[in-house]
């Protein structure tokens, strides 16, 4: 079965292009739009891996990270690709056990973090 | 005689309602194409953009559907993608921003006699890193409006590290650009900018603001070579807001302990004693850690709290309680120490009631 992703990121063109660059390679993924409720979202379907950016539209992407560890996802990877890269927040995004990339980043490495991060869960037996 | 004239002026009113009426047609009607020209163009492009990236079209094959008129809409719909990609994606929408002619047509705008028009233009050439808006971006780097300065002087960062003796020229010459936008210009540079910015340091900077901005993006970038400079400004900077920035850089940066910092604990500035302590709590070292006790009863409640939060780093739990539990405690220190117990370490700071019975 195919590994399920969510996006959350307030630039939908780039959101769009992840998703169907992440379509291609067989993987489900869906992205949020700005009038759907995260919690909703992650109760309606299991996901296997989050990407976010922190830097989004009337939230604090970090508070969001802080809302989903201590929520029942607590478990979910997740990925943050953001603008917001300095040290500091590179070191609060690790502190909330979840990966980094900074924007702009390279397409071609997002992917591969994200396969290598579903292989190491799967491996793990986290979350599937 | 008086009937005509007021006949007249209704006639006129009528006129030009009528006029203004139309006027707001044609600008409804115009607005209306506008976007679904745009709208069309973008779903269009959007399918052309997936295509590329999965290597099924060339840049040149898709540069070739694009209309002379189309290419301002082109301009808006690449941008979002250029900001946010970097790598052989990236240099895919440059080819296609240059196979369509979207450049050329960007240069011609860059010259345009509207500011706004030329500062977009300016922005997405230096977003592209085009070598030929260099010598477009003087008129931006000297103008007073900041929506004009700010994208020229960051395509003249993002375009060559060899423009940094320029980039630093501007900065020296105005002040009315904030640490933010500086730290901006600099991230765009890259790590590389770090060994420069170091070997401009040891020069001599002049300019008290571009050498805070300097340790600043030093710190940003975790250059731990910047170590022999940032000694020198906490030993014998005379500006107190320089001996700061390098303390919060050496706390930053993660350094290990070295005497100037025990000296900058002493200093008559607060600010200086709170960020001392800090990089003192960073450095890791915990032969030192009572160095900081003292701070616990400074005067200055960040001091105190600042101390209070090293001690937490560098001393065991059962350390800090045996001071709370020290009758000849000061209670101010006492209070700060509680404080950072129960705020700060979270559970991990409950201590087991040994003297229960």
């Amino acid at each position: 079965m195919a590994h399920k992703i969510l996006i959350v990121d307030d630039n939908i063109y780039y959101s769009h292009l992840l998703a169907d660059q992440l379509t291609r390679l067989g993987y489900a993924v869906r992205v949020m739009s700005e009038n759907e409720e995260l919690l909703k979202l992650l109760s309606a379907d299991d996901y296997d891996l989050l990407i976010m950016e922190l830097l989004l539209n009337g939230q604090d992407g970090l508070s969001l990270l802080r809302w989903i560890r201590c929520s029942p996802y607590s478990y979910l990877p997740i990925l943050v690709v953001s603008h917001r890269s300095s040290g500091v927040e590179q070191l609060r995004v690790a502190e909330f056990d979840a990966h980094f990339l900074s924007k702009p980043v390279d397409l071609n490495q997002l992917i591969k973090t994200v396969i290598m991060i579903l292989k190491e869960e799967s491996r793990a037996g986290i979350s599937l | 005689m008086t009937i005509h004239i007021l006949t007249l002026i209704i006639f006129l009113i009528i006129i030009l309602t009528g006029l203004i009426f139309l006027s707001i047609l044609r600008l409804r009607y115009k607005f209306k194409r506008d976007y679904h020209r745009r709208k069309e163009a973008y779903s269009k492009w959007e399918l052309n953009l997936f295509s590329l990236f999965a290597e099924e079209i060339h840049p040149s094959q898709w540069a070739s559907h694009i209309s002379s008129h189309e290419l301002g809409y082109l301009q808006e719909f690449l941008l979002p993608y250029l900001e946010s990609l970097k790598g052989e994606s990236f240099e895919k929408l440059v080819a296609v921003a240059h196979y369509s002619g979207l450049v050329k047509h960007l240069l011609q705008e860059g010259g345009s006699a509207n500011d706004w028009k030329q500062a977009q233009s300016i922005y997405f050439l230096g977003l592209i890193r085009e070598p030929q808006v260099l010598p477009m971006l003087e008129t931006g780097l000297a103008s007073d409006n900041m929506f004009w300065f700010y994208p020229s002087i960051i395509a003249l960062a993002r375009n060559n590290l060899k423009t940094l003796p320029r980039v630093l020229e501007v900065l020296r010459n105005r002040s009315d650009w904030t640490e933010h936008l500086g730290i901006s210009i600099f991230a765009e540079m890259g790590e590389e900018v770090c060994p420069e910015l170091l070997s401009v340091l040891s020069k001599g900077e002049t300019s008290p603001k571009v050498e805070r901005l300097a340790l600043a993006v030093l710190a940003h970038f975790g250059y731990k070579r910047a170590e022999a400079t940032l000694k020198e400004y906490i030993l014998y900077s005379k500006d107190p807001e320089l001996q700061i920035r390098a303390l919060r850089a050496w706390n930053q940066l993660k350094l290990t302990f070295f005497e100037g910092i025990a000296l900058a604990m002493k200093h008559s500035d607060w600010e200086i004693r709170a960020a001392a302590v800090t990089a003192l709590g960073s450095s890791g070292a915990v032969d030192h850690a009572l160095l900081a006790r003292p701070l616990l009863r400074d005067s200055n409640w960040w001091v105190r709290l600042r101390a209070a939060q090293a001690m937490l780093m560098l001393c065991t739990r059962e350390e800090l309680h045996s001071m709370l539990d020290n009758p000849l405690e000061d209670r101010y220190a006492k209070d700060m120490l509680r404080y950072i117990l129960t705020r700060e370490g979270g559970a991990t700071c409950v201590i087991p009631i040994t003297h229960a019975l």
